[in-house]
């Protein structure tokens, strides 16, 4: 064929983003748009979530220093229980509660006393952590869908770009590309979710851990402490 | 999983940083990163869609012939009239003589060397040779003669002194005779008288003629000797003058006749050479000029009949392959067809090595050449096998072979088997 017929042929092409995404097909724009809203959402937790374990760490950090300071348990437990208490300090709150709650009354339940205190702080321990992983699992599954995504909304194109060259009896590579370049935007965007999700993914899960095992390391060391405290009034009521 | 609420929440900034910045990339990519100005769609290879047809015809022609033809027949139609050629004529038609195309008539006869050219400056150097030899004889000559001139000039003048002398006497004669006429006719009335005074004044007169006479001829005379010595000597001045520019005139007149007679002979030259032409030129000319300019509206060539192989290939030569199965079954069906024609040698038994026959065919199924033995066994047996297998093949010899196989013909044409016949 003519060069010149191809150039009739082939329509203009705007090659910039906004034009790639608005010739697109109307699939492979929900598809584009999809991810695009999908990046915000990867984003706006990464950010969340990095500032929450930067604040979770200060926070843990000011309350073993608090803890180690030598004040009295008691005194640890009021200034705590007043506001709503996030970590090593919800830990805390949980057990004195417990405690107190089995010194009060009566009836001093002091039997299965340890073993309440460490099924209480285990649930703290639980939900805390739930609280710290929460939304990570989005970064996780769009890590992994989001090039799949971008590769069905690329297939979509490109098969919308052979009907068309189909239609316009023109193998010239002028009509070709195009449809291509199009359809490979959306691979390009699903690529730009997926990357810094993953990332972000391993990172965030890789602070949660380390979360994690501090706060189970206080709760061991504090349940040790509260059952060393109950044996020594058990002795003493004995 | 929390949905973002639509109010800014200070420990939960997220969404909104995240939004805000994917708003700004977007912004920057849309504004600030302009797409490359892509180039005009070129298309690199230009692509030529080629039926099957056109294929096969590109493709068409033997592959593997081993010679051009010796005398290609390039005739692709029968020719309506048949040109016979005396036996005495040459095999080939004799190419016409390149003729001069009509536009370079007369241009280039100026550019075409005479060879007159040459002879006559070699004729002019000869001629001014000449004309100094002669001008050295013409000046020796010029002035004998004009010596001679200076003579005759003084015997003229001479002469014609007399000449005047006799004429003025002759004159006065006249003169003298009229009068004395007039005298005589006036004065008849007294003729006495007259008379003796006309003879005293003729005899006065004649003797005043004398005097005269004596007189003009002393100072003739004189004249003449003074006219003589001037004679002499301007003569010889004059003499060599006049021989001078007689030279002169002479070379001059020389040189004039040469150049002059040169211009004609490069005129007859040139007007043999364009009369030549105009002799050599035919119609022919013009009709092969026309034919040039015209497109070719050639169908094919003629000839007495009609050239049936593509020149170093066939008209069916698409160059397609039998399969392997195909040949087999070709093979199986010549097999066949020559085991009817072929009866065993006796003592065939112990044929060992199958002999291989070479088969030329034609596309009809009859054999193009003598059938051949490309390989057979050493021993006598075999060699009986193989010279019987031979003969059942030319026995059998117009085979049947199927339709389907025609556009293989290249293919089968030359087949090289094994056979095996059943003892019978």
């Amino acid at each position: 064929m003519n060069p010149a017929d191809a150039m009739q042929a082939a329509p203009a092409i705007d090659m910039s983003l906004f034009g790639l995404f608005w010739q697109a097909h109307f699939v492979v724009k929900i598809v584009m748009v999809g991810l695009l809203g999908a990046s915000i959402w990867c984003w706006s937790i990464i950010v969340d979530k990095t500032l929450l374990f930067r604040r979770t760490d200060a926070e843990m950090d000011a309350f073993e220093e608090a803890f180690w300071s030598g004040r009295s348990l008691e005194e640890l437990y009021r200034s705590y229980n007043d506001r709503p208490a996030k970590g090593l300090a919800a830990v805390f709150v949980a057990a004195m509660r417990e405690w107190k709650r089995s010194f009060e009354g009566s009836g001093r339940q002091v039997q299965s006393l340890s073993q309440r205190i460490e099924k209480q702080l285990d649930v703290t321990i639980q939900r805390e952590v739930e609280k710290l992983e929460s939304r990570l699992l989005f970064l996780a599954s769009i890590g992994s869908a989001g090039p799949y995504i971008g590769l069905f909304g690329t297939v979509w194109g490109i098969m919308t770009a052979f009907t068309s060259i189909a239609a316009s009896k023109n193998t010239s590579l002028a009509v070709v590309a195009p449809g291509i370049a199009e359809a490979l935007f959306a691979t390009a965007i699903g690529l730009f979710a997926a990357i810094p999700a993953v990332l972000a993914y391993n990172k965030l899960q890789a602070s949660v851990a380390k979360s994690q095992s501090r706060l189970e390391g206080f709760a061991d060391e504090f349940s040790a402490i509260l059952s060393r405290q109950i044996d020594e009034r058990l002795s003493l009521a004995a | 999983m929390r949905f973002p609420k639509p109010s800014f929440d200070r420990s939960e900034p997220g969404v909104w940083v995240s939004a805000g910045t994917h708003v700004a990339l977007l912004a920057l990519a849309l504004f600030a990163v302009a797409a490359p100005a892509l180039p005009n769609a070129d298309e690199g290879v230009p692509v030529e869609v080629l039926t099957e047809q056109q294929f096969s015809e590109l493709t068409r022609g033997e592959r593997n012939a081993e010679k051009p033809q010796e005398k290609p027949n390039k005739a692709d139609r029968v020719s309506e009239k048949v040109e016979d050629r005396e036996p005495e004529n040459a095999k080939v038609d004799k190419p016409a003589p390149p003729t001069r195309p009509a536009e370079m008539k007369v241009a280039s006869v100026d550019e075409i060397p005479l060879r007159a050219e040459l002879s006559e400056t070699v004729k002019e150097e000869a001629a001014a040779a000449a004309a100094k030899a002669a001008e050295a004889k013409a000046e020796k000559a010029a002035e004998v003669k004009a010596a001679k001139a200076a003579e005759a000039a003084a015997k003229a003048e001479k002469a014609e002194a007399a000449k005047r002398d006799e004429l003025q006497k002759l004159v006065e004669r006249e003169e003298a005779e009229a009068v004395a006429k007039e005298a005589a006719a006036k004065e008849a009335a007294a003729k006495a008288k007259a008379e003796a005074k006309a003879k005293a004044d003729a005899k006065a007169k004649a003797e005043a003629k004398a005097e005269a006479e004596a007189e003009a001829k002393a100072e003739a005379q004189q004249k003449l000797a003074e006219a003589k010595a001037k004679a002499e000597a301007d003569a010889k001045a004059k003499a060599d003058a006049v021989a001078k520019a007689r030279a002169e005139a002479a070379a001059k007149a020389k040189v004039k006749a040469m150049a002059e007679a040169k211009a004609k002979a490069d005129a007859e030259a040139k007007a043999r050479k364009q009369a030549e032409m105009a002799d050599k030129f035919n119609a022919g000319d013009i009709k092969e000029l026309l034919a040039n300019k015209a497109p070719s509206q050639s169908t094919g060539a003629t000839g007495r009949e009609v050239q049936r192989t593509a020149s170093l290939g066939t008209t069916t030569g698409n160059a397609q392959k039998l399969s392997p199965s195909l040949r087999d079954a070709l093979v199986g069906m010549l097999q066949q067809q020559i085991e009817r024609c072929y009866s065993a040698p006796p003592g065939a038994a112990q044929g060992v090595i199958l002999p291989m026959l070479d088969i030329k065919l034609n596309a009809d199924g009859s054999l193009t050449s003598e059938p051949r033995i490309l390989r057979s066994g050493q021993n006598a047996v075999d060699q009986s096998i193989a010279q019987a297998a031979l003969r059942a093949v030319r026995r059998c010899a117009p085979y049947k072979i199927p339709s389907q196989y025609a556009p293989y013909y290249n293919d089968w044409k030359a087949i090289n088997a094994e056979f095996e016949f059943s003892r019978v």
